[in-house]
């Protein structure tokens, strides 16, 4: 069926994919009260639930608002609706990646992939190494030099941190290729406790 | 017997967490031991990029510790939050399925995941009684920040949005909670790193907030909140000269403190921002008396 703006099956889709009830958004602006990202963002959680909902798809997926999403979950222990929206804001993120929309905040893709990858590698993170990477990445070098130098100085950055190789095996069934890319819609259905989907089913 | 899952801050930047915690534990003969072979659980950005390992790297460090038949004590926050919420993912029969394939492990989902401050908080009784006299007059805002408590549709330890846990801890332990509203504020995580304005933004706000509510010490359970106040004091240490005003300590570097730890024991030395804590004679630590700063 066609919107005003679009098709519905955009929302469908995002339902299908976060797992979570996006219809149910009644613009009560909670979510975009709590919000610490707010005056970031293009569209606030609320407001981007309404493109969803409208259809939208290339407005919803060319937004800077999941790429400023914390992850703080505020929104999503306060909505009266039981949304889990930082989760549908994963989802966005996600799918506006493989569908080939520019990051709004590309060092914040680079990072989270610069991450994964260490993790892939060694097992756990090393800080120090994550850095370096990143800031080859940005071609900044010497960023952040004095704080670095300054929490070597006082231990604060492990050197050698212990190693395994442990993830490789998980990240070759779970990541298309070597490098951590997004996955979306080739897993299962997600997030919810059986019981909870169903009655969500229900209710629909 | 109790795993402890330390998680990959605590070996570097967190360091000071891990060396009072290892103290504190010691003083109080809370026996645990670090969960064998524990790998990244992903944080941040598996959540952002790929929701699969979001579930399957949390899954691989559950799965250690429910063959080892032992309950799981985690420290750091974000580490809490993505092992509860992995854990709950897992309930869906499909996903559990899906993941222990790929992990090649038996996933039941009986685990006991607890934040460090349910087992500080168990033992409060016991730092009421033994503490020194190290904290008496301190006034400290305790704060939580986003993922101990904001945990969607799980049951946290504590209340999301006033959680108090901290509070009574810090009151057993001798010294005075401050009751301040910025508790849950968020301090901007990764964005210290990403967009550093944006990060230093919400950090000042917390700051004012705990310096207008009259702190003397900040104090966390978070490694990354620790080290977001403590970096952003820096930083604006940098930019305009002032010295840092608020020193933001490791809940276990106060309750540290509290038992008769030095500043030595507890690492405080390695915190960005300086302790307010003048040295004595032995090298223990006292705080400034009423009256003199």
């Amino acid at each position: 069926m066609k919107t005003l703006a679009g098709d519905r099956q955009f929302l469908k889709e995002i339902e299908t994919h976060s797992g979570e009830p996006v219809r149910r958004c009644f613009q009560c602006d909670r979510c975009a009260t709590g919000c610490p990202m707010a005056p970031y963002m293009q569209h606030t959680p609320n407001e981007l639930f309404r493109l969803i909902q409208l259809g939208d798809r290339r407005a919803v997926l060319a937004s800077n608002a999941f790429w400023f999403c914390v992850s703080c979950y505020t929104c999503s222990v306060r909505c009266p609706n039981d949304i889990d929206i930082a989760h549908v804001m994963d989802t966005l993120r996600e799918l506006s990646l493989r569908e080939g929309f520019t990051p709004a905040l590309p060092q914040a893709r680079d990072f989270h992939e610069l991450f994964l990858d260490c993790v892939r590698r060694s097992g756990r993170v090393s800080e120090l190494e994550l850095m370096a990477r990143y800031n080859l990445k940005l071609r900044k070098p010497f960023s952040r030099f004095a704080l670095g130098w300054e929490l070597l100085r006082k231990g604060r950055l492990e050197l050698w941190p212990k190693r395994t190789g442990e993830l490789r095996k998980i990240f070759k069934a779970l990541t298309p290729n070597p490098s951590p890319v997004v996955t979306y819609g080739r897993g299962v259905p997600q997030g919810r406790g059986e019981g909870q989907k169903e009655q969500y089913k229900e209710q629909r | 017997m109790m795993r402890f899952y330390p998680g990959c801050t605590l070996s570097s930047s967190a360091k000071p967490y891990s060396r009072s915690l290892a103290w504190v534990w010691k003083r109080l003969e809370i026996e645990m031991a670090e969960l064998p072979g524990w790998t990244c659980c992903g944080a941040t950005a598996a959540h952002a990029l790929n929701r699969d390992l979001a579930y399957a790297l949390p899954a691989r460090n559950l799965a250690i510790a429910q063959e080892l038949g032992d309950d799981l004590i985690v420290a750091c926050s974000a580490c809490y939050s993505r092992l509860k919420i992995a854990q709950k993912a897992l309930e869906n029969p499909q996903t559990r399925e899906r993941v222990a394939g790929v992990l090649g492990r038996a996933l039941d989902g009986r685990v006991q995941i607890k934040n460090i401050l349910e087992v500080l908080s168990a033992h409060a009784p016991r730092i009421q009684k033994e503490k020194t006299k190290a904290l008496e007059g301190l006034k400290v805002a305790c704060y939580y920040g986003c993922l101990a408590t904001r945990i969607p549709r799980v049951e946290g330890f504590d209340d999301r949005e006033n959680p108090t846990m901290m509070e009574r801890l810090v009151s057993a332990a001798g010294a005075t909670a401050l009751d301040w509203p910025a508790k849950t504020s968020c301090c901007g995580a990764s964005f210290s790193v990403i967009r550093e304005e944006i990060a230093l933004k919400m950090c000042s706000q917390i700051l004012e907030m705990a310096r207008r509510c009259g702190a003397d010490v900040i104090t966390t359970s978070c490694p990354f909140c620790q080290y977001n106040l403590d970096w952003a004091q820096w930083a604006l240490s940098q930019q305009d000269g002032q010295k840092p005003k608020i020193p933001v300590l490791f809940i276990t570097q106060l309750v540290g403190l509290a038992l008769g730890g030095s500043e030595k024991e507890l690492m405080l030395g390695a915190n960005l921002t300086p302790s307010p804590f003048p040295k004595r004679e032995g090298r223990r630590c006292s705080p400034p008396r009423v009256g003199e700063g």
